[in-house]
């Protein structure tokens, strides 16, 4: 048995607890963006970017040449809606933030497709960059169907697109829609059932059945 | 196989759940940098926009005009009166304020919760995962438990709020004389005065039920009105709603438009002293609950039409055939203050007392006793 001086010390470390800024609640955040202080810009992108990145990734396709100047846009526009205190605290953050970001992502998905830069159903369909997350288990099928599926969602009228990302993409529960998008739950029900038929009628078209 | 609506669903669904990869530390570093940089940019940028605004500019305006108009008036009230007198009337010449607590997704008028406090004839609408908590001026406290739907109808003396579907915990403290707190329902109207009750209203089927748990409430219903006490439920029959020509005992003051269509509302109604909330029992009954309406409806009928027996001989028909009906207490105390109207002071106070032994704490409890030409105090209740 080592002597008592010899025993190893036991010593107070600094733990990996979380960051003055992880402590930050959504109301700190949003206040210090609202009076304009500096000093919450790492938490505000912190706390949000998980949520828009992986939504611009997941509506988009794919990370493009573009993805942070999609990134940069949604937390303009974040920053720009907290200042002019037009969010409501009646969400999470990240849930309006995530709003914002797939409208954000339909626009570039929009842009991308007028631009023939992603979809072109028939020859070009084959060269559709597919992320490597939907690759292991999907068929060449499948990604096809999801290669539709965004086509489908720049043809219908973009508060339906939406409203069906928001739901069936991210999981939103209708009352959230409606405050995100700041109309009533009838009307967020109401675009979700006529999205859901509108994209699945484009996609029967895309796929040559009508 | 067609892609339809399901499809759509399930092929997001899965998209949703799909993980995203992760990214080198050095590129999500010079994204952080770069967007960072661009989120204080915008900072400076929209507080330049905001001090611009011409909305703002307005309200500066209208603060200005506010702030001299409140400095006359402080000025010219410090005239007329004294000084004790000036700051006692300043409380009540603010306006009286409704504090709206939420906690998950709550609209107001459809939208998001507004700042500032909430004024009559505005919509709360509760979300599936939502509560909220109404404090009104005079303290009532009210619970809003989800998928609730109401409004602030009346304040001031007489302060109201309209269910228009869901459930309400009220806590209502002593008011003052003068003072009073309802709730008011497409179905009938719960009024108070310092107690602790809760309040369901469903739309389909239509159903209004209370339970007292402090104090006593009265209940306005069918153009009657009952009180209970702390302990009692009431309910509507849920089946009633599919009888024809009935109209609503309350409606909404100031409610939105569109919400102040008159409703259809019926005439029976239940009391049940056991302390339990009569819904799961109303529900779980309605194979007969709509011909036991039809036949009380038709004895009601009967009374009003000046067909006293026939109304005894439907009312009782109703007994016999449903005795644990929650129309039956109703029953036998139209039945007693039938007789008594008839003369028949005998048969009467049999209809009392069978009343007092089968419901010990009903409603009528003190008028079938006065009925019954007996005092029953102490006297422990007799179930025959």
């Amino acid at each position: 048995m080592p002597a008592k001086s010899q025993r190893p010390k036991l010593r107070v470390i600094r733990g990996a607890g979380p960051s003055a800024q992880e402590r930050l609640s959504d109301d700190q955040i949003v206040a210090g963006v609202e009076r304009g202080d500096p000093s919450v810009g790492d938490a505000l992108f912190n706390r949000l970017i998980r949520v828009v990145d992986s939504t611009l990734y997941k509506v988009v396709g794919r990370r493009s040449d573009d993805h942070d100047d999609l990134v940069q846009q949604v937390f303009e526009q974040v920053v720009r809606t907290l200042r002019e205190h037009r969010f409501r605290r009646a969400c999470s953050l990240s849930s309006w933030a995530g709003a914002i970001a797939v409208n954000v992502a339909m626009n570039a998905v929009r842009k991308y497709h007028s631009e023939r830069r992603v979809f072109d159903f028939g020859v070009e369909a084959e060269r559709v960059e597919v992320p490597r997350s939907e690759q292991p288990d999907t068929s060449a099928d499948a990604r096809r169907e999801l290669e539709r599926l965004r086509v489908a969602l720049t043809q219908v009228a973009s508060e339906q697109a939406e409203t069906v990302l928001l739901h069936d993409l991210m999981g939103k529960e209708l009352a959230e829609i409606a405050v995100l998008m700041g109309v009533s739950i009838a009307a967020a029900q109401s675009r979700l059932v006529r999205g859901r038929k509108q994209i699945a009628a484009r996609m029967r078209v895309l796929r040559g059945e009508a | 196989m067609k892609p339809e609506s399901d499809d759509v669903r399930a092929l997001l669904g899965a998209l949703g759940e799909a993980p995203v990869p992760l990214e080198a530390p050095e590129r999500e570093e010079a994204r952080r940098k770069r967007v960072v940089s661009h989120i204080h940019k915008e900072m400076g940028r929209s507080e330049a926009r905001v001090r611009r605004s011409p909305r703002t500019a307005l309200l500066a305006v209208a603060a200005v005009m506010l702030f001299a108009f409140a400095g006359w008036a402080a000025l010219r009230s410090a005239g007329t009166t004294s000084p004790p007198q000036a700051l006692e009337q300043a409380p009540t010449e603010q306006p009286a304020e409704v504090r709206l607590t939420t906690h998950g997704v709550v609209l107001v008028d459809s939208k998001p919760m507004p700042d500032g406090g909430l004024t009559v004839g505005q919509v709360v609408s509760v979300g599936e995962q939502a509560s909220a908590s109404l404090v009104l001026p005079s303290d009532v406290q009210a619970s809003l438990k989800p998928t609730t739907t109401l409004w602030v109808a009346t304040l001031g003396p007489r302060e109201a709020i309209y269910l228009k579907s869901g459930y309400v915990s009220v806590e209502v403290p002593k008011l003052t004389d003068g003072h009073g707190f309802s709730v008011l329902t497409p179905l009938g109207e719960v009024a108070v005065h310092g107690t602790k009750f809760s309040v369901r209203v469903t739309e389909d089927p239509p159903s209004l039920s209370v339970d007292v748990r402090e104090g006593v409430v009265s209940v306005k219903y069918g153009g009657e009105e009952r009180q209970l006490r702390r302990g009692e439920s009431w309910t509507s029959a849920t089946a009633a709603a599919l009888l024809p020509n009935a109209t609503a005992s309350a409606k909404p003051p100031d409610a939105p438009s569109g919400e102040k269509e008159a409703v259809k509302a019926p005439p029976a109604a239940a009391i049940n002293p056991r302390g339990k909330s009569d819904v799961a029992s109303a529900e779980t009954a309605s194979s007969t609950l709509a011909q036991e309406n039809a036949l009380f409806r038709r004895a009601v009928s009967a009374e009003k039409g000046g067909d006293k027996r026939g109304a005894l001989a439907l009312f009782e028909q109703l007994l016999a055939k449903y005795p644990q009906s929650p129309l039956a207490p109703d029953a036998r105390v139209r039945r007693f203050r039938i007789l008594k109207e008839l003369g028949d002071a005998d048969q009467a106070a049999r209809e009392a007392r069978r009343y007092m032994a089968d419901h010990p704490e009903g409603f009528a409890h003190d008028e079938a006793r006065d009925v019954a030409g007996q005092s029953l105090k102490g006297e422990p209740a007799k179930k025959k």
